[in-house]
C-alpha cells in the first residue's frame, strides 16, 4: 500500500516537475545501445551490422520511451498540462480574442459579485437579533400612540412582550465638540428584550427608564461609541442630546442595528397617556417556536380590546386591516424589490457576457476547423479536443474572475450608493466573500460557456471539414448556434432595456408631479410643545417661537403647521357648503396653520390672501382653499367670500392657493383647506416649524441656531427632529430615482455587450462566406448587394431577439411594479423604446462587417488560404 | 484491436512483475549496475533461454525507482560513456525478500499441481 502511494506521489511529482527527464532518458537508452553495439563488434560483426543487431536486441526505442513516459507521470495530468500550455500559447497568439473574452466575462462577473455582495447582507444574512423569527410589527409602522401602548402593554394576547419605538433625528453634543445631527430611536424599556439583543458593555434599557421624570439615559451604537473615544470608561459619562445631558448606560455590540444601520443612539421614550400622536411603531415577540405569521386569533382579540377602549375615525380605524408583519419583512422588505431587480439585471448581463464568449469561442473553433480536422484525423479524439476547450475556458474564467473581483471591489461602493439602501449603504463594505463569489460566478459562467462549443464539436463532422476546407463557404457549418446566441443576447438586452425604460418613465412621471411647494431653502424643526399646557398657553408658546425664530439672521419667514406636505397622514374632516346638500359627508384634507406658514413652505397664492396675524380668535373665521377644492366644489363659481362649514361652524373663503402635495407624492391633487390655528378650539402639541431661508442662505445652517433659540425661548418645548424640506422630499420620492440611475448604467452595459456580440457573430458570418461572395462579385454582383445581405441577416436575428425579449420582459418587469408610478409594467412605449434601441445598435454592429465584406477585393479574398 | 491492447497490457504486467524480481535479485547479487549490465545479467543467468527486448527493462526500472526499491545515479560506464547506475535500497531488499518467499510458495504450489497430474496419468 505504501509502495503504491509512494509511486503515485512520485508520478504526481513527475507530472509537475520536468527537469529534462526526456533528455536523460534518451542519453541512457543511447548509452545502452552503444554498449550493445560495442559488444557486437567484439563478437566480430561489422559496425553497420553491429548497430542493426543492437537495435533489434533493444526493441523499439520510441515505444520504450513512450511506455516510460506514460509511467513517469500521470497521463491525465500530463495531458492537462499540455492543454494548459497550448491554450496559453493560443490565447497569447490571439490577444484580441483573449482580451475581449476576459473583459466581457469580467464585467458580468464583477457586476454580479458586487450586487450580490451588497444584497447578501440584506437578503440572506441573519439579522442581529436572537428572536428574529419570533418578532413582528403590528399593523402599519408609525401608527401607534403612547396612550394605546400603555393601555395594552403587558396584556397583548399571544405575545410575550411588546415594545414601542419611533425613529428621530437628534442633535448630539459631546463636550466642546460641535453639535451634530444623528439618527436615534426613542423606545419603551422593552425594546432590546423583545429583539433579544444584549449590550456589549453596561446595560440596555430597563423598566423604569421610560417613565416621565426618570433619569435620562442613552445606549450608544458600537460605531458612535468608537467615535466618542471607544473605551469602557465611557459608561457613566454624559452626552448631550437635544440639549438634555444623558448618562451613557450601555454600548451595543458591533454589527447590531435597529431598525436600520443609520441609528446610532437609543434613548428611552418618556411614556404618557396624554400623548395621542400616532407616530410610534409597535412590535412584539411571540413565544419561542411559535409562528409570528399565524397570529390571527390573538390579533382579533387585540382588535376587540382596542375597539372597546378607543374610538377611531373611519379612515384610521385600527380595528380594520389588522395584521402582523414579520420583523425581517419589515426592516428589509422595502429594499428587496430594488435589490432583486438589480441582481436580476446583473445576472442577465452576465448571461449576455457568457453568450458573447461562447460566440467568440465558436468563431475560433470555426476558424480552426481545418486544424481540428487534421488533429482529429491524426488521432485526437473529441474528448481530448473538448478538454482543451474546457481548459481554455477555465483560463479565461480565472482571468475574468480575478479582474471581476477587482471590478466588484470598486463597483461595490457605486452599487451601495446607487441602490435605495438608505442606511445600509453606509454600513456595507466589501470583504473576501466578494472575491470568492466572483471566482465562483466566473467558473460557473465558464462551464455555461463551454456547453455551446462542446455541443457544436460533438455534432459537427470534423473530418468532413477537411474535404471542404478549400471550397469553404455556405455549405460549411450552418452557424445555427451562433444565430441562437445572438437572438438570446438581444432578448436579454431587451429585458434590461425595457426595465430601465419603465423606470425612466416612472421617475419622469414623479418629477412631473407638481409639488406645489418650493422645497429649496426650507428648514424644518419638528417640536412637541409640551404636555400639561392649556390651549392658550400652547398658542402663546407657538407665537413666541415664531417671533423669536424670525429674528434669526438668514431667516426670511417662519410658520408652523400640524402636518407638512409629502408626509401624509394629517386631519381629514367633513366639509359643508351652504346650498350644496349633495356633498354632505364628503371629507377633505384639513391643515391647521399659523400666519406665515403658506409663504414659508412656498405654496403659491392664486387669489385673495393667505392666513395672516389679523385672523384672531375673535375675528371672523376664515379658510384658504386650494385649487383642487375650488374645482371640485365650486366648479364654474367664484369661491371667494362663500361660506364653507366644518364641525366648528362656518368659515369664509378668503383665498385660493396652488395644489400642494399634502399626502403622498404620487397622489393626484387632493382638495385641501387651510385654517388658522388661532381660530381653532384646540392646538396640537406636535407642530412642524418651517423656516424659509433668505436668498443665498443654506437652510441647514439655520437648524442649530433655531434649536438653541427654541431652547432659550421655551425650555419646555422638546425638539423632536431638525431636518430640511429637501430631505422630506427625498424620502417621499423614494427608491425609484436611485434605481433608475443604476439600471440605466446597466442598460448601457447590456447594449454595449450586445453590440459586441452581434458584431462578432455577423463578422464571422461574413468571413465564412467571403470566398463565395468574392466569386460572385468577380462575376459582377455589386458590393452593395453583399452589404444588404449581411445587414439583412443581422436585422433578422435582432428582430427575432427583440420579439423573444419583449415576451421575457413582460414577465420580468413585474419585479419592478412597486417602483412604477403612472406607467404599466408592460408599458408599450417603454418596450418599443427598448426594441428600437436594440434594433439601432444591432444594425450599426452588423453594418461594420457588412461594409467590410462588400468592399473586399475579390482577388485578395480568393487568394486567401 | 481492443482485445489485443488488453492482452498486451495484461502480459506486460505479469512480465513486469517477474522482471522486477529478477532486476532486484541481480542488483542484490552484483551491486550497482547500469541498464545494459542488468539486461545482460538476466540473459546470462537464464543461460540465454530468456531473451528479452532490452527496452522493456526501462519501464520496470522506473517503476521500482518510483516505489523506492532502487535508487539511481549518473556515473561513467566501462567504455567511458555517461550511464545511469542503479542500486538496491533497504526497502528494495525487504521487498525482494518478501517476493522471493512469495515466489517460492507459488512455484511450490504449481509444482504440487503438476505432480498431481503426473500421478493420475
Amino acid at each position: 500500500m505504501t509502495r503504491t502511494l509512494r509511486r503515485t506521489w512520485k508520478r504526481l511529482l513527475g507530472s509537475i516537475v520536468h527537469r529534462n527527464a526526456d533528455g536523460d532518458l534518451a542519453d541512457e537508452l543511447d548509452s545502452h545501445i552503444q554498449l550493445l553495439t560495442e559488444e557486437n563488434i567484439r563478437r566480430g560483426l561489422s559496425l553497420e551490422e553491429a548497430h542493426r543487431s543492437a537495435r533489434l536486441q533493444f526493441g523499439s526505442v520510441e515505444a520504450t520511451k513512450e511506455r516510460y513516459r506514460d509511467q513517469r507521470g500521470l497521463p491525465a495530468l500530463d495531458a492537462f498540462n499540455a492543454d494548459a500550455r497550448y491554450s496559453v500559447r493560443r490565447l497569447c497568439a490571439r490577444p484580441g480574442y483573449a482580451l475581449l473574452a476576459v473583459l466581457t466575462l469580467a464585467l458580468g462577473v464583477g457586476g454580479t459579485a458586487s450586487v450580490y455582495g451588497v444584497a447578501r447582507g440584506v437578503l440572506f444574512d441573519p439579522l442581529p437579533y436572537a428572536y428574529e423569527r419570533e418578532v413582528g410589527v403590528f399593523w402599519k409602522k408609525t401608527d401607534w400612540t403612547h396612550e394605546e401602548f400603555l393601555y395594552i402593554r403587558g396584556r397583548v394576547p399571544g405575545f410575550q412582550q411588546v415594545a414601542l419605538y419611533r425613529q428621530r433625528d437628534v442633535i448630539l453634543r459631546d463636550g466642546d465638540e460641535p453639535a451634530r445631527l444623528v439618527t436615534g430611536v426613542s423606545a419603551s424599556a422593552e425594546l432590546f428584550d423583545v429583539l433579544g439583543a444584549r449590550p456589549l458593555f453596561g446595560r440596555g434599557l430597563v423598566a423604569g427608564d421610560d417613565v416621565e421624570g426618570a433619569e435620562p439615559v442613552a445606549v450608544l451604537s458600537f460605531g458612535l461609541w468608537l467615535e466618542l473615544g471607544g473605551d469602557s470608561s465611557t459608561i457613566g459619562t454624559h452626552v448631550t442630546i437635544d440639549g438634555t445631558p444623558r448618562t451613557v448606560v450601555g454600548v451595543m455590540p458591533r454589527g447590531f442595528w435597529f431598525p436600520d444601520p443609520s441609528v446610532r443612539i437609543w434613548t428611552p421614550e418618556p411614556l404618557t397617556p396624554e400623548s395621542r400622536s400616532w407616530n410610534s411603531t409597535l412590535l412584539g415577540r411571540v413565544a419561542p417556536n411559535q409562528d409570528v405569521r399565524a397570529m390571527e386569533g390573538p390579533v382579533a382579540q387585540l382588535t376587540a380590546m382596542l375597539d372597546e377602549r378607543f374610538e377611531y375615525p373611519a379612515q384610521w380605524d385600527k380595528t380594520k386591516n389588522a395584521h402582523i408583519t414579520p420583523l425581517r419583512d419589515d426592516v428589509t422588505g422595502p429594499m428587496r424589490p430594488a435589490l432583486l431587480a438589480t441582481l436580476g439585471a446583473m445576472a442577465l448581463i452576465l448571461l449576455i457576457g457568457c453568450a458573447n464568449v461562447a460566440a467568440l469561442m465558436l468563431g475560433q473553433i470555426d476558424a480552426r476547423s481545418v486544424e481540428l480536422a487534421v488533429r482529429s484525423a491524426l488521432g485526437a479524439n473529441q474528448r481530448r479536443l473538448t478538454q482543451q476547450l474546457i481548459v481554455e475556458a477555465m483560463l479565461i474564467a480565472t482571468a475574468a474572475g480575478a479582474l471581476g473581483a477587482a471590478l466588484a471591489w470598486g463597483g461595490f461602493t457605486i452599487v451601495t450608493r446607487a441602490l435605495p439602501l438608505g442606511a445600509w449603504a453606509e454600513s456595507a463594505a466589501p470583504d473576501w466573500r466578494v472575491f470568492a463569489s466572483a471566482m465562483a460566478i466566473a467558473i460557473a459562467a465558464a462551464l455555461l460557456v463551454i456547453l455551446v462549443p462542446t455541443v457544436s464539436l460533438y455534432r459537427g463532422d470534423l473530418r468532413g471539414v477537411l474535404n471542404r476546407a478549400r471550397t469553404g463557404g455556405i455549405d460549411g457549418r450552418g452557424g445555427r448556434l451562433e444565430n441562437g446566441l445572438v437572438i438570446a443576447e438581444v432578448a436579454l438586452a431587451v429585458m434590461i432595456a425595457a426595465g430601465a425604460a419603465l423606470l425612466v418613465r416612472s421617475v419622469a412621471n414623479l418629477y412631473a408631479v407638481d409639488l406645489g411647494v418650493r422645497t429649496e431653502g426650507v428648514a424644518v424643526v419638528d417640536v412637541m410643545l409640551g404636555g400639561g399646557l392649556n390651549r392658550s398657553r400652547l398658542e402663546q408658546t407657538l407665537d413666541e417661537l415664531r417671533t423669536a425664530l424670525v429674528e434669526l439672521p438668514g431667516v426670511r419667514s417662519v410658520g408652523a403647521a400640524q402636518k407638512l406636505p409629502l408626509r401624509g397622514g394629517g386631519y381629514n374632516l367633513p366639509i359643508r357648503v351652504d346650498g350644496r346638500p349633495e356633498i354632505e359627508g364628503m371629507a377633505t384634507e384639513y391643515r391647521i396653520v399659523t400666519p406665515g406658514y403658506l409663504e414659508s413652505v412656498g405654496i403659491a397664492l392664486r387669489q385673495g390672501r393667505t392666513i395672516t396675524g389679523d385672523d384672531r380668535r375673535d375675528a371672523e373665521r376664515v379658510v384658504v382653499i386650494n385649487e383642487a377644492l375650488a374645482q371640485k366644489y365650486f366648479a364654474g363659481v367664484d369661491p371667494m367670500g362663500t361660506l364653507v362649514g366644518d364641525d366648528g361652524g362656518s368659515s369664509r373663503v378668503v383665498g385660493v392657493v396652488a395644489n400642494a402635495v399634502e399626502r403622498r407624492l404620487v397622489d393626484s391633487a387632493e382638495p385641501v383647506r387651510y385654517v388658522a390655528v388661532t381660530q381653532m378650539p384646540w392646538v396640537d402639541q406636535s407642530q412642524s416649524l418651517v423656516l424659509r431661508a433668505a436668498p443665498g442662505v443654506d437652510e441647514t445652517s439655520l437648524l442649530e441656531p433655531a434649536r438653541r433659540t427654541i431652547l432659550r425661548v421655551a425650555p419646555g418645548v422638546a425638539v423632536q427632529q431638525t431636518t430640511t424640506m429637501r430631505r422630506v422630499l427625498d424620502r417621499a420620492i423614494g427608491p425609484a430615482r436611485q434605481v433608475v440611475a443604476l439600471l440605466s448604467l446597466l442598460t448601457a452595459l447590456a447594449l454595449a455587450l450586445g453590440a459586441v456580440g452581434i458584431y462578432g457573430v455577423i463578422a464571422h458570418f461574413a468571413a465564412r462566406r467571403r470566398r463565395d461572395w468574392a466569386i460572385r462579385v468577380a462575376l459582377g454582383l455589386p458590393g452593395s448587394r453583399v452589404i444588404a445581405h449581411v445587414v439583412g441577416h443581422g436585422a433578422l436575428l435582432v428582430t427575432v431577439g427583440i420579439g423573444v425579449g419583449v415576451v421575457g420582459a413582460a414577465i420580468l418587469t413585474r419585479l419592478l411594479s412597486s417602483f412604477l408610478y403612472g406607467v404599466s409594467a408592460i408599458d408599450p412605449i417603454a418596450f418599443a423604446a427598448a426594441g428600437a434601441a436594440l434594433l439601432g445598435i444591432g444594425m450599426v454592429a452588423a453594418f461594420v462587417p457588412a461594409w467590410r465584406a462588400g468592399m473586399a477585393d475579390p482577388v485578395i479574398a480568393l487568394r486567401e488560404p | 484491436m481492443f482485445i489485443w491492447v488488453t492482452n498486451m497490457s495484461a502480459k506486460t504486467e505479469v512480465w513486469q512483475g517477474t522482471l522486477a524480481l529478477m532486476v532486484l535479485k541481480t542488483l542484490e547479487a552484483m551491486g550497482p549496475q547500469h541498464g545494459y549490465g542488468i539486461a545482460r545479467r538476466v540473459e546470462q543467468t537464464s543461460d540465454d533461454l530468456l531473451s528479452i527486448n532490452h527496452g522493456t527493462l526501462y519501464p520496470v526500472l522506473l517503476k521500482l525507482e518510483q516505489e523506492g526499491a532502487i535508487a539511481s545515479e549518473w556515473g561513467v560506464s566501462e567504455n567511458n560513456r555517461r550511464a545511469k547506475f542503479y542500486k538496491i535500497t533497504k526497502a528494495g531488499q525487504k521487498q525482494l525478500a518478501s517476493e522471493e518467499a512469495q515466489w517460492a510458495q507459488a512455484t511450490e504450489i504449481v509444482a504440487r499441481f503438476v505432480a498431481l497430474r503426473g500421478l493420475k496419468g
